[in-house]
């Protein structure tokens, strides 16, 4: 996540965050539609990098806050709110994952000519694809590892607040973290170049 | 691991590139908002309920205490007494039977009303639950006798149309009385089962015996049987009118939705015959294949994929889907689906520097406007297109946007979808599984009429077919078009 993003979504002030949760929970629908306004690109995009399909992104977004609706009342407010929201997302990612694989065909019918005149294009190919392993070399990490480093660089939450919902230290967390990064190398390093 | 390879790591996970979210992504959203957000009535309503479900649980409790008590409290009867009534003997049939009863009483009346129990012997017999826990005779002989209490009061009470229907009902309806004169016309048009079983020259029913099997009732009666029905405020309606009572729009935004247009073709196919080209309706067959979303949607959702044709592409052939979606309510039986927008317009607008032929398939071509858009539609509409090549990915192929205004707050919305150049660049087996069933199921269509090309779709049908083997829809496309091509029951 940029760092303008996340300042946007994890750096409002605490009280601005508790006022429109007390709106949303009084039944305010425009209080509701500003939250959506305020996170509904950072969830995307925590969503993307997990999934890196843009369609499939938006679809459990949308899922996401279809969920958050539901589980509200839920909320007992001591975490953030985009960091509450960032784990229905999560989790709906992993719901989604877990479920049956999409298909794929057996063989490739003709695909329709298109050229783009962007250039280096073959950069851009060659740090797509980088992008590509790194994310599947993440998703490939234990699950309380995947989560703090998809939480903390994908969807932007800082140590603390990863700490906070994890219910444990934040020493804990930078354990994690470097945990993730020496088993990340290692995948990274068998990849194929 | 040393420093700089983890700064490489982390600057890698920091700067990965994320696309804009969709344009309609932020009213999908808003349109998921729940009007009660409420919690503290939520909460509170949760309270009340449970309140009541204890107090109701209490008083079960309690009620089966009294039960109890006065089971052990009454003295049990002794032996003798049940041995009397297991030896008792079944009655003998009675001479006269209800239906005699009855008519006496009807021959009694004005020559209007003898007309009407004409009709109503005339009318074919209604089907009735079976009741397997009485002789007929007997039951006859109560519902006679309530049936003539009944007429008594309806003399008086209702007049003489209460009397009449009350009469032949025999009770099955004959408590509903003094009630408007065409609602009662259609009772006695109804005949009631008991007395038409017992009208013919039947043998003196045995006792215990089950009551006879009456055919279901042909569609001529089925509007009489149901008001009847629903005048008696009970639901009988059988699953025979199923699809009378399908009130889903046949049509949404011109573009044909028709279900049974699928089966009627498979069923032609199953009988070894190859359905005429002009009774096939491709627009049909595209959204019976689409079917439905995968995800429940609320308010109006609309998609827009697109991809090389599945067959013969050539590199410039391709297929654009549009769909639209609309939230699902939960219609009572025999309800009509209410309408979630009105005013409904989708336009569609290509670009003609990018697309050098457009083919509608069906009639999708021709939108027309929709001044009531309904819950629980699904419709999609598809396009062949010739594309201009090379295309330019970020070339617009089209523009397609949907207006209406919402029931719920009476706005004026309004979803845009634009095509690029881009979009057509994945391959169809990358496509969603709504966009490959779609686009497979219109070429099958087109192929029964034409004649022609069945042959690759089948084979593009085994292959999906194959790869999700739990998938209804895509086994049902294998089989047909596998059919049709030749390969199964084609003559």
């Amino acid at each position: 996540m940029q760092k303008s993003e996340r300042e946007a979504v994890t750096a409002s002030p605490w009280s601005e965050e508790q006022r429109l949760l007390g709106a949303i929970r009084a039944g305010d629908t425009a209080a509701a539609e500003e939250l959506v306004e305020r996170t509904y690109s950072a969830v995307f995009a925590s969503i993307y990098r997990l999934c890196g399909d843009s369609d499939l992104s938006a679809d459990l977004t949308q899922e996401t806050y279809q969920k958050a609706w539901a589980a509200l009342s839920g909320f007992d407010g001591r975490s953030q709110l985009f960091t509450w929201l960032y784990r229905i997302a999560y989790t709906t990612f992993l719901n989604y994952i877990r479920r049956p694989r999409r298909m794929t065909s057996l063989d490739e019918p003709d695909s329709i000519d298109v050229a783009d005149e962007t250039p280096a294009v073959d950069a851009v190919l060659v740090v797509q694809e980088e992008a590509e392993h790194l994310r599947e070399a993440v998703m490939k990490l234990p699950e309380d590892l995947r989560f703090t480093v998809t939480a903390h660089f994908w969807g932007g939450l800082p140590v603390k607040e990863i700490a906070r919902i994890e219910k444990i230290t934040t020493v804990a967390i930078r354990k994690r973290l470097h945990r993730a990064f020496t088993l990340l190398e290692s995948m990274l390093d068998e990849e194929p170049s | 691991m040393n420093s700089k390879r983890k700064a490489d790591i982390q600057r890698k996970l920091s700067l990965t590139a994320v696309p804009r979210p969709p344009d309609d992504l932020l009213d999908r959203i808003k349109s998921d908002i729940p009007n009660y957000l409420s919690v503290e009535a939520e909460r509170a309503r949760f309270s009340r309920s449970i309140g009541f479900n204890l107090r109701i649980a209490a008083s079960i409790i309690v009620l089966i205490s009294i039960a109890a008590a006065l089971y052990v409290v009454t003295p049990t009867k002794s032996p003798n007494a049940v041995v009397a009534i297991q030896q008792r003997k079944p009655e003998p049939a009675p001479t006269a039977s209800a239906t005699d009863e009855v008519r006496l009483d009807i021959v009694q009346a004005a020559p209007a009303m003898q007309r009407q129990i004409a009709d109503a012997r005339i009318a074919p017999p209604a089907e009735v639950p079976r009741v397997e826990s009485e002789p007929p005779a007997r039951r006859a002989d109560v519902r006679a006798e309530e049936g003539r209490r009944r007429n008594e009061i309806a003399a008086v009470e209702g007049g003489v149309e209460g009397f009449v229907s009350g009469g032949v009902a025999g009770g099955t309806v004959g408590g509903v009385i003094g009630g408007n004169e065409s609602r009662d016309r259609e009772e006695a048009a109804a005949p009631a089962p008991q007395q038409l079983a017992e009208s013919t020259p039947a043998p003196v029913p045995t006792p215990y015996a089950y009551a006879p099997e009456v055919p279901p009732p042909p569609a001529t009666a089925a509007a009489e049987t149901r008001a009847m029905a629903k005048t008696a405020g009970v639901s009988l309606v059988p699953p025979v009118y199923a699809d009378d009572l399908n009130l889903a729009p046949k049509s949404v935004f011109g573009i044909s939705v028709d279900p049974s247009a699928f089966r009627k073709i498979r069923a032609t196919i199953e009988s070894g015959a190859r359905p005429s080209p002009s009774s096939v309706d491709v627009e049909a067959l595209v959204n019976y294949f689409a079917g439905a979303p995968a995800r429940r949607v609320r308010g109006v959702r609309m998609e827009a994929e697109a991809s090389p044709a599945p067959v013969g592409a050539n590199g410039h052939r391709a297929i654009l889907r549009l769909t639209i979606d609309t939230g699902v309510v939960d219609v009572p039986e025999g309800g009509s689906v209410p309408p979630i927008a009105k005013d409904a317009l989708l336009e569609i607008d290509f670009n003609r520097d990018a697309v050098e032929r457009i083919d509608p398939i069906g009639d999708s071509g021709t939108l027309v406007r929709e001044n009531a858009l309904l819950h629980n539609v699904s419709v999609t509409g598809l396009y062949a297109l010739d594309l201009r090549t090379p295309l330019k990915a970020k070339q617009r192929v089209a523009t397609i946007r949907l207006t209406y205004r919402s029931v719920e707050d009476g706005k004026k919305h309004t979803i845009v979808h634009e095509v690029r150049g881009s979009d057509f660049s994945k391959q169809w087996a990358s496509a969603s599984r709504r966009h490959r069933l779609a686009s497979l199921g219109a070429l099958w269509g087109e192929s029964l009429r034409s004649s022609s090309g069945g042959s690759d779709v089948a084979r593009r049908a085994e292959e999906l077919a194959s790869q999700a083997p739990n998938d209804e829809r895509a086994r049902e496309l294998k089989e047909v078009a596998v059919a049709s091509s030749g390969g199964g029951g084609t003559r």
